[in-house]
């Protein structure tokens, strides 16, 4: 039962892993200027306004469907946490910077 | 970004930023006199030539039910005006109306039939006691384009006529009809009248108009823009009072027409006619009086932005 709620809640929130945050980051800026540059220019040499607006919308919806999913793509590289007293492993093994903590 | 809302909130969000930006490069723009389509390498600014036809002064009542009887004066005129350079693509429609300006009588009894003006100062007179009322107008839309909603959907999502009788050609016709429309670019704000018949009659405060003399045709016009500022014609740099103002020594021939508008075109000044089959005096006068209409000279052709 709880695993079959924490599935629901997995594809409610959708969540992506730090990469994959950087990466839909990226893709969001990116993609919403390009195609309000692409809107403008070709606007304005077609001068028509109305292809400004068709070209922001589908560069829209485009951007909110890249970026918003959770596509397996924003998951390639999982971050692998330290479970909370698991046996065997000792303060020891608990790198930061390079250095063990003790 | 590290949930489905959060990615929802950042990409609306920029996309918010990017659009207005947008909206604010367009409407910057559009106040340049920039005009890249190939008919037209730029803008030529509007020209217009406007006179005077026929004028009749009646008496009449502002509505049915009222016991107020005033005049009112139907001025017939002639335009012929290109106002094509004012449409860009930014453009949504343009407003166009003719106004008659005439000076007022300083009379406080507005008996109005002395001629000169007396030398008593009008509270009201802002610019120098000028009249200005409206008498005709209308509204261009800019031309439809192939992507306007209409022809969008038209093409991709054209209506589906219920199967019944003479479908084919019912569609066929309508298809026909409105792609003709989308395709044939007549050049738009090509305005020419001849004759026209006023929208409004006009009539002044004191409720009397005949034989007021010095009156002038105006054309204006404002350009309403899809994105940006409503541009007027007497530019925005321009007193709307007139020329002469502070403002007005401004010279920018980059910004010419967007900016600083110019001359408005006027017709040749003109009087009032008398008052139409009213009081009887002579049979002389009377003939005056039914010639009064013609008097004002036709083709007083002025006025070249």
């Amino acid at each position: 039962m709880d695993n079959l709620i924490s599935q629901v809640q997995d594809a409610f929130e959708g969540p992506i892993d730090f990469e994959g945050q950087r990466i839909a980051e990226l893709l969001c800026t990116l993609l919403l200027s390009v195609t309000a540059a692409v809107a403008f220019v070709v606007g304005y040499l077609e001068q028509d306004i109305y292809l400004t607006l068709w070209i922001g919308l589908a560069g829209s919806v485009m951007t909110v469907l890249a970026v918003v999913p959770p596509w397996p793509a924003f998951n390639q590289h999982p971050e692998h946490w330290l479970r909370s007293g698991t046996p065997g492993m000792s303060k020891a093994d608990i790198v930061v910077a390079g250095k063990k903590v003790q | 970004m590290h949930n489905t809302l959060s990615r929802i909130q950042a990409a609306f969000g920029y996309l918010i930023s990017c659009a207005f930006f947008l909206a604010f490069l367009i409407s910057a723009l559009s106040l340049l006199p920039i005009n890249p389509s190939s008919s037209t390498s730029s803008p030529q600014p509007p020209t217009a030539s406007l006179s005077v036809r026929n004028i009749q002064v009646v008496r009449g009542r502002p509505h049915y039910y009222s016991p107020k009887r005033e005049e009112y004066a139907h001025i017939r005129f002639d335009l012929d005006a290109d106002l094509s350079g004012l449409f860009n693509w930014n453009t949504k429609q343009v407003f166009v109306y003719v106004s008659a300006e005439y000076p007022t009588q300083n009379t406080t009894t507005g008996l109005g039939q002395d001629g000169e003006a007396g030398s008593l100062p009008i509270a009201n007179s802002g610019n120098a006691g000028m009249n200005k009322a409206v008498i005709w107008d209308t509204i261009i839309p800019a031309p439809a384009t192939k992507w306007t909603f209409a022809n969008v959907k038209e093409r991709y999502f054209p209506a589906k006529k219920p199967a019944a009788k003479s479908k084919k050609s019912m569609s066929k016709s309508g298809r026909d009809k409105a792609s003709a429309k989308t395709t044939d670019i007549t050049k738009p704000g090509l305005l020419t009248l001849k004759n026209q018949k006023p929208k409004y009659q006009i009539t002044d405060p004191t409720g009397v108009i005949s034989s007021r003399p010095n009156a002038t045709l105006t054309l204006s016009w404002n350009v309403q823009p899809w994105v940006g500022p409503l541009l007027w014609d007497e530019g925005m740099l321009e007193d709307r009072n007139g020329p002469g103002s502070a403002q007005s020594s401004w010279n920018l021939p980059f910004l010419k027409h967007q900016w600083q508008g110019g001359r408005l075109p006027r017709s040749g000044t003109f009087d009032f006619p008398p008052l139409k089959g009213a009081q009887k005096p002579s049979t002389s006068e009377m003939v005056k009086d039914r010639d009064g209409p013609k008097t004002p000279q036709p083709a007083e052709v002025s006025g070249v932005v």
